[in-house]
């Protein structure tokens, strides 16, 4: 009998520290009123030196045109597998909010967001938005250098 | 059926194919303006080691420098002020200006893939795109049946502008829209991933080239033992490639140690070291990317030259050929109209069609018949009759109070139905109707054609198979005649018991007086009278031989000078006569004569007429054109075959004949020394060129021959003849021109040709009597 409490009480543990380590960041991005058809975004997870930890979103379905999202490819070195649902591209003065759950241990702990948008006919702009991921920024709304008007996260 | 496709797919996609046609043009006027302003760079001129070096002292910044396919070269960059991208001169490095597409060129791009409708849109394009392939090739299939085969692809086409323009300008168009919206529906398959799409080149990113890689790189260690980086001009990777086969050369970061030169160009993706400037790695593009490449830019015509301009212009014609072929399709629906009952002239006058005691069902291609009908049933209406009238097509399963039922119908090229009849034969088997009723067949035709009256003969087949009544035996009238519509009209009314008027449709002629002024004999010793008759148009004389019977014949002060044209038919009434007979002109107004040539026929009313005329007679006559009836323009000979006064016309386009078109002239006549007419000019004719060959058979001749023995003779010369586009033109009695129409079709035989065929070309036309 008290085995069997021991054992539904360790799954029960096992279940809050799944819990426990993982945390829901909300993320909001709006797009300028910039000239041209949709943006391929994505937004993706970084270490220090710029390695890609987690793609967290992508946009844009068409594989061919992915390339585009440079420095996204460069940080995954080619194996950038994104298990989520590829959203449709961001057309301009679109908002778009992403909630993703993450490990605990990227917050605060030098990682960085990172977003690479792309337009047709228009030029590539890799890391238009780079934010740390950290308390102080949460609810921090960042402009991007291209096509992005702002971009703010919370968890 | 391509024509039901054609016709029917194109109504609701026109103003679709319209909008993305021209949206599409304005986008190849884009591309041709960008491919014209992009430099002019040979291959082999910069190598992209010296351009990037430029690029790199011009603009700090520099992310990316990339060619697009119109061979512009365009760096983007972010500094201090700002982020950008530039044109560039490839020569100097040097900026040209910002690069910004229009705001236009954006909108049009995207009117243009999903008419600003995203998702919803683009399947909406492609369907569109679909429509316009099925569109040319039911067109195309039309266009070759229309002309008469593949082998007649690029014969001129004939008829109204719309149609004119409708079919040459599709016929420009049919290669350019074929390409683009195969290539369209090519695109829209990889938009929507019901085909894989080709994958950019994926080559994994290098391991960072100075960190980890010491340990397993030592060709690198030693590079960076020289310490020394090379300038990008120096790059061994980049020297090898020419400026003109770029597609995108990525910058590594400044600040980023790990960071290396991306480099596309046309044949693959690599990387190079940013150090050494050696390659690190590359990957040539799959043949699968680079077709699809092709494909997309066979659509744009990116980089693609002429193609471009061609494909603009396709699409420029596209809008015109829709609205044409709307015009078309509208001007048959409003001829068609007249068949409906929606017409609504005098229709309270007609009863249900169980009611009625008189049932008229009338099948019709064009208008005449059922305007036939519609005035006889108003004529039996008048004279106390409960009428039903309506389509053959909308035949009931029976007609309750029926004593009398017509069958009026027209006949559709070898004896099929025509359009309102179409349904008939089928939905007539089972129709039944009151024991003593009685029926009548009542056949339109044209005698001069094989099958005359050959669906109303099937319609009394069928008549007398279900076992009812005829009230008279099927009555055939050729060519409208009205002598033998009178005589059919007397005898309805004598088999109904009442008399019946009806006002028969005369068409409205213009007639003028002319004098007779000189004439000339032929054909006495053979019993073939004939004469030559010149008459001066439109003098005064006092008295007219032949008075108008009628008013609509009644000449008034102000008629003009007719216009007429060889191959036109004049008409002319002989004196108590109700109805007109027509004679083939020999001459043009522009000679200053009329010329009939009119062979007396036995106890021919009107013949005989004529050759009693004297000079100085006058007389009244009106002109009839007969356009069809020309050498065509386009042809690149002329087979002319004639017998007695069939000669007429066609010597008058011989005379005509100066460009010295190749004419050939086949003549049969009955004794050379008799009845020989125009025997002057055609040896005048032969002396100046205007006619190359001259073959003549005479039936009372040592040797006796017909024309067709001629055409047989010469079946070689003929066939090679017309196989390089000759047209023929035959102008004779009946009998004649069947001969002549048999031995044709065994010499064409050979060719896989038929009369008919070329007939529905217009390369083979006749006036025959």
């Amino acid at each position: 009998m008290k085995s069997i409490q021991v054992f539904f009480i360790f799954v029960a543990a096992m279940g809050l520290s799944q819990i426990t380590f993982a945390k829901s960041l909300d993320m909001q991005l709006t797009m300028k009123g910039y000239n041209g058809d949709g943006a391929y975004v994505a937004v993706y997870l970084t270490d220090a030196n710029g390695r890609l930890v987690k793609t967290l979103a992508l946009e844009g379905r068409k594989k061919k045109y992915q390339k585009h999202l440079r420095d996204w490819k460069r940080a995954g070195r080619g194996v950038q597998r994104f298990d989520g649902r590829t959203g449709a591209s961001l057309h301009r003065n679109r908002s778009k909010s992403i909630s993703v759950n993450i490990d605990d241990k990227y917050f605060d702990a030098n990682y960085f967001i990172h977003i690479d948008t792309a337009v047709e006919d228009k030029r590539d702009v890799p890391s238009d938005v780079v934010v740390p991921l950290t308390s102080q920024g949460v609810d921090q709304a960042v402009s991007g250098r291209g096509y992005i008007k702002s971009f703010m996260y919370r968890f | 059926m391509s024509r039901l496709i054609h016709t029917w797919l194109a109504i609701p996609a026109t103003l679709f194919i319209i909008l993305i046609a021209l949206s599409g043009s304005f986008l190849s006027l884009e591309t041709l303006n960008e491919a014209a302003s992009a430099p002019k760079l040979s291959a082999g001129q910069t190598s992209l080691a010296i351009l990037a070096d430029k690029v790199k002292q011009d603009y700090p910044g520099a992310e990316q420098l990339t060619r697009t396919q119109n061979g512009l070269f365009l760096v983007s960059y972010s500094n201090d002020q700002g982020y950008g991208e530039d044109q560039i001169d490839p020569e100097t490095g040097l900026k040209v200006q910002a690069y910004q597409r229009s705001d236009l060129y954006h909108w049009m791009k995207s009117f243009h893939r999903s008419m600003q409708l995203s998702d919803i849109g683009r399947m909406l394009v492609a369907v569109v795109a679909f429509a316009l392939l099925a569109l040319s090739i039911s067109g195309l299939l039309l266009m070759v049946r229309r002309l008469g085969g593949i082998k007649h692809f690029f014969k001129l086409a004939k008829g109204s502008t719309s149609q004119k323009l409708h079919i040459e300008l599709s016929r420009i168009a049919l290669v350019g829209t074929l390409v683009l919206t195969a290539t369209a529906l090519y695109l829209s398959a990889t938009t929507f991933s019901l085909i894989p799409e080709a994958n950019a080149p994926d080559l994994a990113y290098p391991e960072s080239v100075f960190v980890e890689q010491t340990s397993f790189e030592p060709s690198f260690l030693e590079h960076r033992g020289n310490a020394q980086a090379l300038s990008v001009a120096n790059f061994i990777a980049l020297k090898e490639v020419d400026a003109s086969e770029l597609v995108s050369l990525e910058f590594p970061y400044a600040d980023d140690p790990s960071s290396v030169y991306t480099l596309e160009t046309q044949f693959g993706l690599g990387y190079i070291h940013p150090e050494t400037g050696l390659w690190l790695d590359f990957q040539s593009h799959s043949s699968f990317y680079r077709v699809s490449q092709f494909i997309s830019a066979l659509h744009t015509g990116e980089g693609m030259g002429l193609w471009t301009l061609f494909l603009g212009l396709t699409s420029l014609t596209l809008p015109i050929i829709g609205i044409t072929g709307i015009i078309m399709w509208v001007r048959k629906r409003i001829n068609s109209k007249a068949f409906g009952q929606a017409d609504g002239l005098n229709l309270q006058n007609y009863v249900p069609a169980q009611e009625a005691n008189i049932v008229i069902l009338s099948g019709s291609e064009g208008l005449s018949t059922w305007r036939f009908a519609q005035e006889f049933s108003q004529a039996l209406i008048t004279a106390g009759n409960k009428v039903y009238l309506n389509k053959m097509n909308q035949v009931e399963g029976q007609y309750a109070n029926a004593t009398h039922v017509f069958f009026m119908t027209s006949t559709y090229g070898e004896g099929q139905a025509p359009s309102s009849a179409s349904l008939f034969l089928e939905k007539a088997k089972d129709l039944s109707l009151p024991e003593d009723c009685q029926v009548n067949v009542l056949g339109f035709g044209d005698s001069q054609f094989k099958h005359f009256v050959g669906f109303a003969k099937q319609v009394e087949t069928l008549v007398v198979e279900k076992g009812f009544k005829q009230m008279l035996p099927l009555t055939a009238i050729d060519k409208f005649c009205q002598a033998s519509l009178e005589a059919w009209i007397d005898s309805v009314s004598t088999c109904l018991k009442q008399s019946l008027c009806l006002k028969l449709d005369k068409k409205e002629v213009s007639p003028f007086k002319m004098q007779l002024m000189e004439q000339k004999h032929y054909g006495e010793e053979v019993n073939a009278p004939v004469r030559i008759l010149r008459f001066k148009v439109g003098t005064q004389p006092n008295d007219v031989l032949n008075p108008a019977t009628n008013k609509a014949l009644e000449i008034t002060s102000e008629t003009p000078r007719p216009a007429f044209e060889v191959g036109d038919l004049v008409g002319i009434m002989p004196p108590g006569s109700d109805f007109a007979r027509y004679y083939s002109l020999a001459s043009c107004d522009q000679d200053g004569m009329l010329e009939i040539c009119v062979r007396k026929q036995v106890e021919g009313e009107c013949s005989g007429f004529l050759h009693g005329l004297k000079e100085g007679d006058s007389i009244q006559a009106f002109i009839q054109k007969k356009a069809s009836f020309r050498p065509a323009q386009d042809a690149s000979s002329v087979i002319m075959i004639g017998a007695g006064t069939g000669m007429a016309p066609l010597q008058g386009f011989i005379k005509q004949n100066k460009k010295h078109v190749p004419y050939y002239l086949y003549w049969g006549g009955r004794l050379q020394n008799s009845d020989f007419i125009y025997e002057d000019n055609l040896s005048q004719a032969l002396a100046t060129s205007r006619l190359t060959q001259l073959r003549l058979a005479f039936s009372r001749s040592a040797k006796p021959q017909y024309v067709q023995n001629l055409l047989i003779d010469d079946a070689k010369g003929l066939s090679q003849r017309i196989d390089e586009g000759a047209q023929i033109m035959v102008c004779g009695s009946k009998g004649m021109a069947d001969g002549v129409r048999a031995s044709l079709d065994k010499i064409l035989k050979q060719e896989q040709l038929s009369v008919s065929e070329l007939e529905q070309a217009g390369r083979y036309v006749q006036d025959v009597y």
